[in-house]
């Protein structure tokens, strides 16, 4: 028995070893061979798993950021490609892709990833190898607070609450409100909170609720009972269609706050989103030459009106793109061309400046009230 | 008060009709089947493209899609569950676990994932009834439900078929040995159940209104609750438990807020399989007492390795980083922290004979007892490690104690419930655990001083550790007390005749897998410095079992491998990103199928 | 001194009373056996009698005192070790295995704070110092454990041309002789005060049997308390000291055994149905 595990193990080792040569092999060939071609920029997000549906829109901003970027001259005159990563969206998986891009040398910058957690796992790792992470969906305040290298072009969920709980105000002093049960979702509601009681808006009940659950009646029933005049959903669009539909058939027929503004919203929520306000938006109605030629690609691109998340990607891409023409295709260059201020263009902001977190400087926004199954400009 | 009733009520009919699903097979095959939440989304996706996007008659599209669900039932059960039949029931859950992973990935697959709007054949909100807006659809399905149940009762009760069934669930060899063509019977009840599963589909979309292929996946682990609540078997109990869950769960969450969901079902069922472990209408017999895992998937022999082998694996895995660099080793670290929960999972699952579909538990309260001590307390590293596997041994094992007693699937579901109910608590903890924040800012693992920061070190420190836990393992395997703990999972009740508390010896295989379990969960916080509830899923738990299972139950080196391939492996098929979980879900399936010795495991002659 | 005394036990099963008002005595170093048709409440008494099962009535007095708690743990305890109908060994261990596991009653040095084993929350105590033991065994745990596997091959050399080329086999690889074999040395490495036997030669041809009997008679020889369940006449015959015959759950006659082989009532109620 000792003379055939001897040699079984031997053998093993071997096949270990040789197996870890090919996979260094591979390693070192791939970043020689397009490594000189094109800059690259590495995007961590979700591709499977349960926030797949966030990484195909990713894609579609991208891929047509991606090809005006490329038919203007690229960076520089080099072409910019991107190199994906599937996430899930999960932390455990996000920190050994953050490994992986940062041992090839020739990954730039990183985009993403899509939930916070998984991005702020992996802070640690592009921090310490001086690599721009830009989480264009962390809306969690703690994100850009990873180090100087965690940069964001999306608003805190902090800034959107407190413009939220202004527009609530305007139109009622009683809420109950409904949030998601996250890190997200509790985060926003803390903000809207404390909004809220600074500027007196009473706050009757308060609950979370879970993303996977498909009734919300026994949390509304007890919403509507605190005889509120508006409720307020802090989530996404399908617990917020669902909360909306909900609502409606408990006999709800005053204002209601929430959901979120995509088109999936209107589609799943149907009939029952009429009247929903929506404060968190910067494109709908924005009637900017950027924005409508934005959605005109778009719509001759893929035949559909972006999701805010393509958007998201869209502008992502194309401000990491002019921050490392400023600075140039190099980790540091993108860092530099960030770091270094200025004003950047987005669809989304127009002309904006970072500001002291990282993040587009006091932009304003648009509030939206969905009419006749669309959105329209709140008035 | 009375539309919160109501309310619960409509929504536990939902959870009675995977019920009733899961209470059928298990009445006839003794298997618990994972896959029939997902079939139940399955019909849910297939009723919207019927009525939705080709625009069938409701009737017609209810009819095609009870037929497309018999046929996935059909395979399911062809290719998961009839080769396994008599195989201990560990072999089936996995691989029905496995199939409904499959069937999930490939409804997202065909579906795509986004979130739809289910059509309305039956109007949803014609009826007011208390300040509640029900519709004809929820009394159809209401009305399905009792026909249903009814009718399945006075088929089990007076069919000839339904006679097979219960008689081949009671004695299949007796059964077969009379007569009774028990693979037809069996295929039946799974044809049976998947119909009502794919149908129970749809008005789950209507109940619903809003469908994504995976939207029905915690409807579907409720309903298996809801079955063992009822008493596995029973039928009327499926629906009484489905209903029961429904109205406590609404009248919990008007109390207590939404936040509280996990910790009320997962809580009160725990509860009932402590105080009444056959569920409140099940008799006493359906318990079984069979190991769960018994000889089939442990059988043989781990495959020995000698000195020089263990030298020669040490050395190669020390150098492993120094030749293949930081992403190998970060994926190393993975696979090691993975390591570290399953191989003592052989004294557990292989030894004792019983499985845990809920390591997450321990891991979770590991992580979170040493983040809260090194934070909050500025204990060193090393306290926080031990005092994190000490927490997760002593709670875990103090709040199961009561099961221990038990045997076979209801350990299975007590453990998985107590990884809903910690994972709960830590999400409503927030003065303590900080809730859905989660805590950021846990120091990185230090010793004397010396502070590890690079995935190199990590995984030298895991590795360590899993070489210590090797160590341990196989010293209590081959001692006395190991012959022991493998005398308490081959025969309990001849080894009480020797005057083995058996209880006891459960609790301690489990109390050890618990505290190794706490130990990961504290270097997973340490090297990750930031964790969340989301961190602790079903998926881990699974993942754990799954190690040990595909490694070989009585291999602890086995587990190594299992964790290389389950953990590392998805890593190397990145590259087939859309199909990763579906080739996961199909490995799982054939290997069960085909080794179920485990890699690192040699039949006995 | 009896080792074992029990009177109007009683057990149902849904109403069906399996065994109904038995009482029978064994005395120190006697050989007692029940004989009775299928059916009749033999085994159910043993498996009453060792904790297995939980009377509905009756006391059960092991050396002259009831057990606290009934069950399989403390009966082992306090020295009745039993082996079964259909032959339980441990069939994923090795004979040798099996074997050491009987031991473990007896074991001290390897089982510290025993004495708390059997309480629920107490029991962490011993736990944790078996696993510290498995791990950093003492030299006193050694000298106990080798000490063990003396008696263990003692026990294997009760039977030495049939379990001792297979000590190391897989107990599920044995034939039935063989794990009826495996479990009595099981039970006799505890040191027992009484022997319960359920149906020792079942599934054994004739000269297996005489094998048996003439191993038995040994056992007996040496002052061993036993107590048998058994078909075979001639076997109870030669071997018992007393005979008690069970029909429909009850002792209809009790005996030496020469006089219970020519009482009426046995004849008739037990060889007579069954011919």
């Amino acid at each position: 028995m000792p003379a055939f595990s001897k040699k079984l193990m031997a053998a093993l080792a071997i096949s270990t070893l040789s197996l870890l040569g090919a996979c260094s092999a591979t390693n070192g060939s791939s970043s020689n061979s397009s490594g000189s071609d094109n800059v690259r920029f590495g995007v961590s997000g979700p591709i499977t798993g349960p926030s797949a549906e966030y990484g195909t829109y990713w894609r579609e901003g991208f891929d047509l950021a991606l090809q005006e970027i490329n038919a203007d001259g690229g960076i520089n005159g080099v072409p910019l490609e991107l190199v994906w990563e599937d996430s899930q969206s999960d932390p455990k998986q996000s920190v050994p892709i953050a490994q992986k891009f940062v041992a090839d040398k020739t990954i730039v910058a990183e985009l993403g990833d899509f939930s916070s957690p998984a991005s702020m796992a992996a802070s640690a790792t592009y921090q310490q190898a001086g690599m721009v992470q830009f989480g264009f969906t962390n809306s969690a305040a703690g994100f850009t607070q990873g180090g100087d290298h965690m940069w964001s072009s999306i608003l805190t969920q902090a800034y959107y609450q407190t413009k939220a709980a202004e527009l609530v105000k305007q139109h009622s002093d009683k809420v109950s409100v409904v949030y998601l049960q996250s890190d997200w979702g509790k985060s926003s509601f803390d903000a809207f909170k404390q909004e809220a009681e600074r500027i007196g808006l009473d706050i009757a009940y308060e609950s979370a609720i879970q993303a996977d659950s498909e009734d919300y009646r026994p949390v509304l029933i007890k919403a509507r009972d605190a005889q509120p005049d508006a409720i307020v959903h802090i989530g996404y669009a399908p617990d917020g269609a669902r909360v909306v539909r909900q609502l409606r058939e408990l006999g709800w027929d005053k204002e209601f706050f929430g959901g979120q503004s995509t088109p999936q919203f209107i589609e799943a929520a149907g009939n029952a989103a009429e009247g929903t306000i929506i404060s968190e938006n910067l494109l709908i109605g924005n009637d900017s030459a950027t924005v409508t030629q934005l959605y005109q690609k778009f719509r001759d691109a893929y035949g559909h009106d972006p999701s805010v998340f393509s958007v998201y990607a869209y502008d992502a891409l194309r401000i990491l793109a002019q921050a490392a023409e400023r600075g140039g295709a190099t980790r540091e260059g993108v860092f530099r061309g960030l770091n270094e201020g200025g004003s950047f263009t987005s669809a989304q902001f127009g002309e904006f400046t970072f500001g002291e977190d990282r993040r587009p400087n006091n932009v304003p926004l648009l509030p939206l009230v969905v009419r006749n199954g669309a959105y329209e400009k709140l008035t | 008060m009375l539309d919160t009733i109501i309310s619960g009520l409509v929504h536990g009919n939902v959870y009675a009709l995977v019920a009733v699903g899961i209470s059928l097979i298990f009445g006839v095959t003794n298997v618990v089947n994972f896959a029939q939440g997902s079939i139940m989304g399955f019909g849910a996706m297939l009723g919207w493209w019927y009525i939705g996007v080709l625009g069938w008659p409701w009737w017609l599209s209810l009819v095609a899609v009870g037929v497309s669900a018999a046929v996935i039932g059909w395979l399911v059960n062809l290719t998961t569950v009839r080769p396994l039949i008599k195989a201990p029931p560990i072999a089936a859950l996995l691989t029905t676990f496995a199939a409904s992973m499959v069937l999930d990935n490939f409804s997202q697959m065909v579906f795509s994932t986004e979130t739809r709007a289910y059509p309305e054949p039956l109007p949803t909100d014609n009826i007011q009834l208390a300040g509640l807006s029900l519709g004809t659809s929820d009394l159809v399905t209401f009305g399905f439900t009792l026909v249903t149940m009814l009718a399945l009762g006075a088929y089990l009760r007076f069919g000839r078929d339904g006679r097979a069934i219960r008689a081949s669930a009671a004695d299949p060899d007796a059964a077969q040995q009379m007569g009774v063509e028990v693979r037809r019977v069996q295929n039946l009840s799974f044809i049976l159940a998947s119909v009502l599963g794919g149908i129970g589909g749809v008005f789950f979309g209507m109940y619903s209104g809003i469908v994504t292929p995976t939207s029905a996946s915690f409807t579907g682990t409720v309903g298996f609750v809801a079955a063992a609540l009822g008493g596995l078997g029973s039928i009327s109990g499926a629906v009484a438990g489905g209903l029961l869950i429904g109205l406590l769960e609404a009248l919990g969450i008007y109390q207590f807020g939404g936040g509280f969901r996990d910790v009320f079902i997962f809580g009160l069922f725990l509860v009932v399989l402590l105080v009444r472990p056959h569920g409140l209408f099940g008799s006493r017999r359906t318990v079984t007492t069979e190991p769960m895992t018994g000889t089939f998937l442990g059988a043989g022999r781990s495959i020995p390795i000698g000195k020089w082998g263990w030298a020669g694996l040490g050395a190669s895995a020390i150098g492993l980083p120094f030749v293949a660099g930081p992403v190998v080793a970060s994926a190393g670290s993975q696979v090691a922290i993975y390591a570290i929960m399953a191989i003592p999972m052989v004294l557990l699952a292989g030894s004792v004979g019983q499985v845990s579909l809920g390591q997450a538990a321990p891991v979770a309260i590991g992580a979170y007892a040493s983040a809260l001590l090194t934070t909050e307390l500025d204990l060193p590293f090393a306290m926080g490690l031990l005092a994190g596997g000490a927490a997760a041994m002593v709670i875990s094992t103090l709040i199961t104690l009561p099961i221990w007693r038990l045997n076979g699937h209801y350990v299975s579901m007590a453990t998985m419930a107590l990884a809903y109910v910690v994972v709960g608590v830590i999400l409503n903890w927030e003065p303590v655990t900080n809730g859905a924040y989660g805590i950021a800012g846990i120091p990185a693992p230090q010793f004397f001083g010396t502070v590890l920061i690079t995935p190199v070190q990590h995984y030298l420190l895991d590795l360590v550790i899993v070489m210590l836990v090797l160590w341990v393992v196989l010293r209590i395997q081959h001692s006395h007390l190991g012959t022991v703990l493998a005398g308490v999972g081959s025969d309990e009740t001849a080894s009480r005749c020797l005057g083995i508390h058996t209880r006891d010896y459960k609790a301690l295989a489990y109390a050890v897998c618990s505290f190794c379990a706490g130990v990961a969960g504290a270097l997973l916080a340490h090297q990750y410095n930031y964790i969340d509830p989301t961190v602790f899923t079903i998926q881990m738990s699974i993942l754990v079992l799954t190690i040990v299972v595909l490694g070989g139950l009585n291999s602890p080196f086995g587990a190594v491998i299992g964790a290389v391939v389950l953990v590392g492996l998805p890593e190397a098929l990145r590259i087939a990103n859309d199909v990763r979980i579906l080739a996961y879900g199909v490995i799982m399936i054939v290997m069960i199928r085909f080794r179920p010795q485990g890699l690192w495991m040699r039949r006995a002659s | 001194m009896n080792v074992l005394e029990i009177t109007g036990l009683s057990k149902s099963f849904s109403g069906l009373r399996a065994v109904n008002g038995v009482g029978l005595r064994v005395a120190e170093h006697q050989t007692v056996s029940i004989i009775g048709p299928n059916g009749s409440g033999k085994t159910t008494t043993l498996n009453l009698v060792t904790g297995v099962l939980r009377p509905d009535a009756g006391t059960i007095l092991i050396n002259g005192h009831p057990l606290p708690a009934r069950h399989p743990e403390q009966v082992a305890a306090s020295g009745i070790l039993r082996t079964f109908q259909n032959g339980r060994v441990f069939g994923n261990l090795s004979v040798n295995e099996n074997i050491e596991i009987g031991t473990h009653l007896g074991l001290r040095a390897n089982r510290p704070f025993k004495v708390f084993a059997a309480h629920p929350l107490m029991a962490w105590l011993p736990m944790l110092a078996e696993v510290l033991l498995a791990c950093f065994p003492t030299p006193a745990a050694r000298r106990e454990l080798a000490e063990a596997q003396e008696r263990v091959n003692e026990q294997v050399n009760r039977f030495p041309e049939r379990l001792g080329p297979r000590q190391n086999h897989l107990a599920h690889t044995l034939s039935y002789a063989n794990r009826r074999r495996t479990e009595i040395a099981r039970s006799l490495v505890a040191g027992p005060e009484l022997l319960v036997l359920d149906e020792p030669t079942a599934g054994m041809n004739q000269s297996e049997t005489a094998e048996m009997l003439k191993q038995l008679l040994e056992l007996k020889a040496s002052g061993q308390a036993m107590l048998l369940v058994e078909h075979k006449l001639d076997l109870v015959m030669t071997l018992s000291d007393w005979v008690y015959v069970m029909d429909g759950g009850q002792v209809i006659a009790s005996g030496p055994p020469a006089r219970v082989r020519t009482d009426p009532a046995v004849i008739d109620a037990y060889l007579g149905r069954k011919s």
